[in-house]
């Protein structure tokens, strides 16, 4: 819930690199528990949005092939410096988080 | 002309096996070894034995950023990664976007509360002092109150034992993170374990003896994988074994293919494992004395906690 996001949105010209760290657990819901030999519940973020001043520029669908702790980078034309970058997940438990950064 | 004779060649894997297993109940601990030739190192050259060429001559590729960034081309290319010893991995500090980051804010989350709650927690951890800067990059170091060598993570074990009366085992997700805090307040500072010290360097000399004795169920020694006479450098399971010198710098690592933190030792624990020899807990003295070994051979090299590898 609290889980720590870690944002960076760096400019060069009108383009600016956003790089997203996310703590999560992303647990697949395939594996079990050796001790125990129960499945260890799936729990792995569903959809995340990335927004520049409030506008949409990614939506993604994610499953439980993505890794534990997931790194998404990605680049978007026509920003300037003080722009607002938010990133927004929500998981299969229906979990969410928001974190915010400005562009530099 | 094997594929006629299935029934006895599986008659002779059979007895072969049974020839390995019954031997080692009995044997003990003082079991027969044999011993992988060494390679001499002197102690007191901390990461400078890394330019012999009985461990890779690999030192001249990642000792410092410049070095490393003179042979950047190389971070990718099978024939000649290994070189850089993954150093570069510690050099990309231009943000902190990696998980390692995540993994220090946990510990460091985690420190403070106990901290807090319990000011001598620090002041032991800091052995007296509050400012625990610099200090982590002395260990393992013999402790003369409690007569023994401590790595930072029995530290952390001993302190939160006598002063949270909690138990945070070395191996275990509380320990990892408040060692790999403890050890990130030193990041950048050389290190320095004293060896000027007899016990340090008694530690160091049964180390240096369990990294050549061969164990296990393939008789591999950690030499066997990690010198120039054994596999350093060469394909292997998919990985490139390499150097032994410099590796206790980046420690307690965020191991990406754990999705976790992994301590020295629990590296340790992973490569017996991969030769199929059972692997001793975190805090086994025969652990410390290798990491003891591990940690004079990165002598002089920055610590670079948080990493991920
Ligand atoms: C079967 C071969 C093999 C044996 C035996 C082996 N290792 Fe390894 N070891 C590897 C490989 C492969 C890696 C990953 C590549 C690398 O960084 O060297 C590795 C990595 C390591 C690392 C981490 C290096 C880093 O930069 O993070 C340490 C520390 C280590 N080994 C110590 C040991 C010790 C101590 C022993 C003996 C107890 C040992 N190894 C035995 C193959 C082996």
């Amino acid at each position: 819930m609290a889980e720590p996001m870690k944002i960076r949105a760096q400019l060069s010209g009108d383009l600016v690199a956003i790089k997203v760290l996310i703590g999560h657990i992303m647990e697949t819901g395939q594996r079990k528990d050796p001790r125990t030999g129960q499945l260890i519940p799936a729990h792995f973020i569903k959809q995340l949005s990335v927004g520049l001043n409030g506008k949409t520029v990614i939506a993604a669908q994610w499953g439980g092939a993505i890794s534990k702790d997931p790194f998404l980078g990605l680049k978007v034309k026509g920003a300037k410096a003080g722009d607002k970058v938010s990133v927004h997940w929500e998981d299969s438990k229906g979990e969410k988080s928001s974190a915010e950064a400005t562009v530099g | 002309m094997a594929g006629n004779h299935p029934f006895s060649l599986r008659a002779l894997a059979l007895m072969s096996l049974f020839a390995v297993a019954a031997p080692g109940p009995a044997a003990g601990a003082d079991a027969y070894r044999e011993t992988y030739p060494s390679a001499a190192i002197d102690p007191s050259r901390g990461i400078a034995g890394a330019g012999d060429a009985g461990f890779g001559s690999t030192l001249q590729y990642w000792q410092d950023e410049k070095s490393l960034e003179h042979h950047r081309q190389w971070i990718g290319d099978p024939e000649h990664e290994w070189k850089l010893n993954w150093k570069f991995l510690d050099f990309d500090r231009s943000d902190d976007m990696h998980p390692g980051y995540l993994a220090l804010e946990a510990g460091e989350k985690l420190f403070k509360l106990w901290a807090k709650r319990e000011p001598a927690f620090r002041t032991c951890l800091g052995e007296g002092k509050t400012d625990l800067k610099g200090l982590a990059a002395t260990y393992p170091k013999y402790d003369p109150k409690l007569k023994r060598i401590m790595t930072v993570e029995s530290r952390v074990e001993h302190c939160a034992q006598t002063a949270l009366w909690e138990t945070f085992k070395q191996g275990s997700p509380a320990n990892n993170q408040i060692s790999l805090y403890f050890k990130s307040l030193s990041a950048r500072a050389p290190i320095r374990v004293d060896t000027g010290s007899a016990e340090i360097m008694a530690s160091y000399r049964r180390g240096e003896k369990l990294f050549y004795a061969k164990v296990g169920q393939f008789n591999f020694s950690c030499a066997s994988c990690h010198t120039s006479t054994g596999l350093l450098g060469q394909r292997f399971r998919g990985q490139v074994p390499t150097t032994p010198f410099g590796d206790a710098a980046h420690f307690p690592t965020y191991r990406l293919a754990l999705g976790d933190i992994e301590s020295l030792q629990q590296r340790f624990m992973r490569c017996n494992m991969q030769a199929r020899t059972k692997a001793l807990p975190p805090g086994d003295p025969a652990y410390t004395d290798l990491e003891v070994f591990y940690t004079v051979l990165s002598n002089d090299y920055p610590v670079s906690v948080p990493s991920a590898r």
